[in-house]
């Protein structure tokens, strides 16, 4: 640790600096990932609704996709698999559950509390492309990953070039 | 940009310079009862296998990895969490009974009971009848 880390309004002035970097790089990825992501149904996915209340439980998720499937994973630790619901309708992937707060009724006195508990419920656009019927989801150490096989048209097909 | 800026951005880019690799700090809960102390750490996608609980000198030490999924092709397309390495240390205190830890994982939860010593418990007194 330096001296002048020891200085508090120093060390006020210079956490201040170091939070306009990431804010500066989110909007640089907005951008970028806008245009990028502009024909994605999750494109407005972005924005988090409770992001701004830590007391309620939001999950995270991320979207991915191989030339097979495209992925939904979400880290849910503390749910069992009977606290989740996965459902599909019209397009749209909703993952819904509720963490409990088992803990606080048998016990009390909380020395610290940064986990959040409560009910949620996230929803997926999807792109056309899924085949809905091969949906398949599982629950492995408080990660739910959701797999959803792209339609025989998505896989693409190649064009035989004939000679002339 | 300044030079202080600069400073700053060095710094972002290679973070946790002191171990091998960055760590995610796991949100923990922690819960005082008449005997012990509860810790609950949230690891999401740690397996048993990639869990690591040590104690040493009122150190407690946990390390998680989660388990690597490996593959072909997958492209990342949102993004709101990453997957690595949790870390995150926790001293104990001479009221806590470091050798006696009871540590269970279950569902990416891991549930640390830590009991106090034998002279911080409450002690019910006898009263005997005169």
């Amino acid at each position: 640790m330096a001296v002048k880390d020891l200085i508090p309004w120093r060390k006020k002035r210079r956490e201040e600096e170091e939070s306009l970097l990431p804010a500066a790089r989110d909007v640089r990825d907005m951008f970028q990932d806008f245009f990028e992501d502009m024909f994605r149904p999750w494109a407005l996915m972005r924005m988090r609704p409770f992001a701004e209340f830590p007391a309620r439980f939001y999950p995270d998720i991320d979207v991915s996709e191989t030339n097979k499937e495209y992925r939904v994973t979400a880290e849910l630790p503390g749910l069992t698999k009977d606290d989740i619901d996965v459902s599909l309708q019209e397009g749209v992937l909703t993952i819904r559950g509720e963490k409990k707060e088992e803990d606080r009724e048998e016990k009390g006195g909380y020395v610290r509390v940064e986990r959040s508990y409560g009910s949620f419920a996230r929803r997926i656009p999807l792109p056309s492309e899924v085949n809905e019927c091969g949906i398949e989801a599982d629950f492995k150490n408080g990660v739910l990953s959701v797999h959803l096989p792209k339609t025989e048209e998505a896989h693409g097909t190649r064009i035989e070039i004939k000679g002339g | 940009m300044s030079e202080e800026t600069q400073v700053v951005k060095a710094e972002r880019a290679a973070p946790e310079r002191v171990r091998e690799e960055p760590a995610f700090t796991p949100q923990v809960d922690v819960v005082e009862t008449p005997e012990s102390m509860l810790v609950l750490a949230d690891l999401p996608g740690v397996a048993k296998e990639g869990l690591d609980v040590t104690q040493k000198s009122g150190m407690l030490t946990i390390q998680g990895r989660p388990e690597p999924e490996e593959v072909e092709g997958l492209k990342l397309d949102h993004e709101e969490y990453d997957v690595g390495r949790f870390y995150r240390r926790f001293a104990l205190g001479s009221a806590l009974d470091a050798d006696n830890i009871d540590a269970t994982l279950k569902d990416g939860v891991l549930r640390l009971v830590i009991p106090k010593t034998e002279e911080f418990r409450p002690r019910r007194i006898e009263i005997s009848s005169g």
